[in-house]
């Protein structure tokens, strides 16, 4: 200092203390944007157009199924959860124990839970929203605060099981509406009318929350927008989070918005029918796997967004995927078509592939599969989805002879067990004898999906993750990895003015209730 | 037949023959005359079609070189230019360009020929358009017609290519503009013709090829003749095809058809175009003339027999007095009656006496 006395003249030391004043006071603004913040309204825009909050109706492993459990865990809870270290959580379920056998579980509930009506939770409530989403052989019971669950079968994966898909508990009014033990509630609902409104729900901050009243008061959810129009809605900060298309993704990153990438939980792929066509010779098919060029497709048309899928069940959930290889030979499929009778898969009689899975990207999929196809001399038409049948109206026929689907499957489970069972089931594929169906050992599930994929009726392309953009102001944004958002634990950078509005105004529910837990916070 | 009858029927005649002549000279030259400006139309719509091509050309040229000039185009040939470079960053490219430049077809090409991006066709992206890459001269090179394929069935195509070269290594970028019913309906027509065009995709003549600017046309079998003409006949040959289609028995729907071959670059047959003509009008005008001639020709008739009618009596009135007037001096009688009476009539009364 005393150098600086001696050598710096007055007014060099006063604007230098200036500096260090505004220089302290950015970084003490800076420091308190750090901080949760209560209040705020979260805007979310979603791809799809309607959603149901009732997991009796989900149909597993569709696209429109995700949207629905990525909802419904604003307004339910599960018993149990999976963070992000593989280490299960209690959520509604305070402590678990199984048998040696894991044929019999006990499951202990956490007391004091209320649903959004402030109805307490209870065994008898759990017992009767579990069982009719659990698949046949597992029986639950009540007694006292535990809930029993008896098994025929061993059930090791039952955390698994319960910690994902469509496990919520919930209770049903008598008018039908369901209610939960989840941060928020629903308080409106307006479904999209035909004159284009797009249907919106509010979602509002549960006050009696058992896990603490989440940070931002409510979340507005508007479904059914375009891909490019959430996009530039982030942008213009319009929404603050939304999910991107993959075809969004990267321009979504050259524009500097922040993009959060799950683990790859969306397969598509290729079924084929059982039904007496072209397509049910097995030399065909043979030729149909090796024409696809899943590397080009997951790398040059998703660009390096998606990645070529061999296996039904993605690497992080089997853990064996890699044993299964993306064998493309066009050659050996030009050998393989050759071989067969010329008018088979021809022009005049093309093999019909019907696109199931919504959006652009299935259809453009489809498109790579016809090309590839035709590059080995088979024709493939692509019959494109439609877009909204009326009830009633017969499908065309085209349509209806369409002996090659192109599917798309979402994760549903975190057990392997069910998620192959579930896939199993919904692709009509065979099992294999030897296998022990039962069983969630990897070996015997490896086992399982490779007869599954051996015959050719069912073709994996290409796994994708989902993608969700975020907005500048979003903060504590910590997903699962299988993208499940966890949106009770985001705050909103809010402008000043409006953070202070917020301490100074808590709402009527906040003055009678304080949150006990530490707010937004999970056991 | 008395002389009366003789002089009635010599004018008789001679109006009939006189309207006639009038009417077929009437109808004879304007007929003429409306064939000779059919045939102007029709050359005058061909021309048009023929500016309106090379205009449409030199749009998709501009549009072309456009996208070609953007500074994004150039980033992209010069990192594509690099070793090792990632083509997938284009991908979606194509789709901007081609909305930005008001374009229905936009392809990069890679210097050996690999799509980089397409959008017309994205799911062909990472294969080979060899085509491309065959000819060095694109930027002096016009529009040209093209068979485009697309993922549900293939498309003509006003399509141009410019090359940008960066070092070694040379970016295409392909644009065109579809050749349908909309580029039909924006063709200014004039009254009673039509333009349709036949998309030469199949080998055979195909009904569901020929469209108008409404789309599919009804009867387009009956084109088969001409187009099979078209397509037999050699591409040096520029003599035009015609061809008169009676749609029903009313002669005043028929209509005349000129077709003009397209080619593409390699001078083969992509599409043709027929310039059709209405015969309304000239049969209505025919129909209008044939009316008025009857009608003059029958005014003239009942004209022509009340003048010979009347022209007969003043003539023949005074030979016929004259003969009764020397039949009776010759019987005798010195002072024809009729001579008496006409006396009797001029003289004052009473008469003076002549004894």
């Amino acid at each position: 200092m005393r150098f600086i006395a001696s050598r710096w003249p007055a007014a060099t030391k006063r604007a230098l203390l200036f500096a260090l004043i505004v220089c302290g006071m950015l970084a003490s603004r800076a420091a308190a944007a750090k901080h949760p913040r209560y209040g705020g309204t979260l805007r979310v825009e979603l791809r799809e157009a309607a959603i149901s909050l009732d997991p009796r109706a989900w149909k597993a492993g569709t696209l429109e199924s995700a949207a629905n459990e990525k909802i419904a865990s604003l307004v339910f809870d599960r018993l149990v959860t999976l963070d992000n270290y593989g280490h299960f959580q209690p959520q509604l379920a305070s402590e678990w124990s199984h048998d040696a056998s894991a044929r019999h579980w006990q499951i202990r509930l956490r007391d004091g839970v209320k649903f959004s009506d402030d109805t307490p939770l209870t065994v008898a409530e759990v017992a009767a929203a579990l069982q009719p989403l659990l698949p046949t052989g597992i029986q639950l019971s009540a007694s006292g605060n535990t809930l029993s669950v008896q098994s025929a079968s061993p059930l090791p994966d039952l955390l698994e099981l319960l910690a994902s898909g469509r496990y919520f508990v919930y209770r049903a009014l008598a008018d039908g509406t369901l209610v939960g033990t989840g941060p928020f509630f629903v308080a409106e609902a307006s479904p999209a009318t035909a004159d284009g409104k797009n249907a919106r729900y509010l979602l509002k901050a549960s006050e009696n929350c058992w896990a603490g009243r989440p940070f931002v008061n409510a979340v507005e959810l508007t479904l059914g927008f375009p891909a490019l129009r959430r996009l530039l809605d982030l942008q213009l900060g319009k929404a603050d989070l939304i999910e991107i298309a993959p075809e969004l993704v990267r321009r979504a990153a050259q524009e500097n918005l922040r993009v959060w990438a799950s683990t790859p939980v969306i397969t598509f792929g290729l079924r084929i029918d059982a039904s007496p066509s072209a397509a049910s010779n097995a030399r065909l098919r043979e030729a149909l796997f090796y024409s696809l060029d899943r590397t080009t497709m997951a790398n040059v048309l998703l660009q390096r967004q998606a990645e070529p899928a061999a296996a039904l069940l993605p690497q992080w959930l089997s853990g064996y995927a890699f044993l299964f290889n993306v064998d493309t030979s066009l050659e050996r499929a030009k050998e393989l078509r050759a071989a067969l009778p010329a008018n088979l898969a021809a022009a005049a009689e093309p093999l019909r592939l019907r696109v199931d899975a919504p959006g652009e990207l299935p259809k453009l999929l489809a498109e790579r599969v016809a090309v590839n196809a035709r590059q080995a001399g088979m024709t493939v038409q692509v019959i494109n989805r439609p877009a909204q049948r009326e009830a009633g109206a017969a499908t065309p026929p085209a349509e209806s002879a369409a002996s090659l689907h192109l599917f798309a499957w979402h994760v549903t489970s975190l057990s392997p067990r069910a998620e192959l069972d579930a896939l199993s089931r919904a692709l009509g594929a065979t099992e294999s004898a030897g296998a022990d169906a039962a069983s969630a050992e990897p070996e015997q599930l490896y086992a399982r999906e490779r007869k599954i994929l051996e015959d050719r009726r069912v073709l994996p392309l290409v796994a994708l993750p989902e993608y969700a953009g975020i907005g500048a102001n979003v903060r504590n944004w910590l997903p699962a990895r299988w993208s499940e958002w966890h949106l009770a634990e985001v705050w909103l950078d809010l402008p000043e003015s409006v953070a202070q509005q917020n301490l100074n105004l808590p709402t009527a529910a906040t003055q009678q209730q304080q949150p006990t837990a530490p707010a937004g916070a999970k056991p | 037949m008395s002389f009366r009858t003789k002089l009635f029927l010599v004018f008789l005649v001679t109006v009939l023959a006189s309207v006639s002549l009038v009417a077929y000279g009437v109808t004879h030259y304007t007929q003429a005359a409306f064939e000779e400006m059919d045939a102007q139309r029709t050359q005058a719509l061909v021309t048009q079609f023929k500016r309106e091509y090379a205009q449409r050309g030199e749009e998709v040229q501009q549009e072309v070189k456009n996208i070609a000039n953007a500074d994004v185009t150039l980033r992209m040939a010069l990192d594509l230019a690099r070793p090792n470079a990632d083509q997938s960053t284009y991908v979606r490219d194509a789709n901007g360009a081609a909305q930005d430049h008001n374009l229905d077809f936009v392809q990069f090409v890679n210097s050996d020929g690999t799509l980089i991006s397409s959008a017309q066709y994205p799911a062909r992206v990472g294969y080979k358009d060899e085509w491309v890459t065959t000819r060095k001269d694109w930027n002096e090179t016009p529009a040209f017609l093209r068979k485009e394929e697309l993922p549900d069935g293939v498309e003509l195509s006003l399509t141009v290519v410019r090359a940008l070269p960066v070092g070694e290594k040379t970016l295409y970028i392909v644009g065109g503009r579809r050749v349908d019913q909309h580029f039909l309906a924006s063709l200014a027509l004039p009254e009673g013709m039509r333009a349709l065009l036949y998309r030469n995709l199949e080998p055979n003549f195909v009904p569901a090829a020929l469209t108008d600017k409404d789309g599919a046309v009804a009867q387009a079998e009956r084109f088969q003749p001409l187009i099979e003409q078209v397509q037999k006949q050699s591409r040096s040959q520029s003599e035009p095809l015609v061809q008169h289609i009676d749609w029903t028995n009313d002669a005043s729907q028929s209509e005349t058809f000129n077709a003009i071959p397209l080619t593409g670059p390699n001078n083969e047959l992509l599409g043709v175009l027929l310039a059709g003509s209405s015969q309304k009008e000239l049969v209505l005008l025919t129909r209008q003339i044939v009316k008025i001639s009857a009608a003059v020709a029958g005014a003239a008739i009942l004209i022509g027999l009340l003048v010979s009618w009347w022209v007969s009596s003043r003539i023949t009135r005074p030979v016929e007095e004259l003969a009764e007037g020397a039949r009776e001096v010759a019987s005798g009688r010195w002072i024809p009656a009729s001579t008496c009476v006409a006396r009797t009539k001029s003289a004052s009364w009473p008469p003076p006496s002549t004894t």
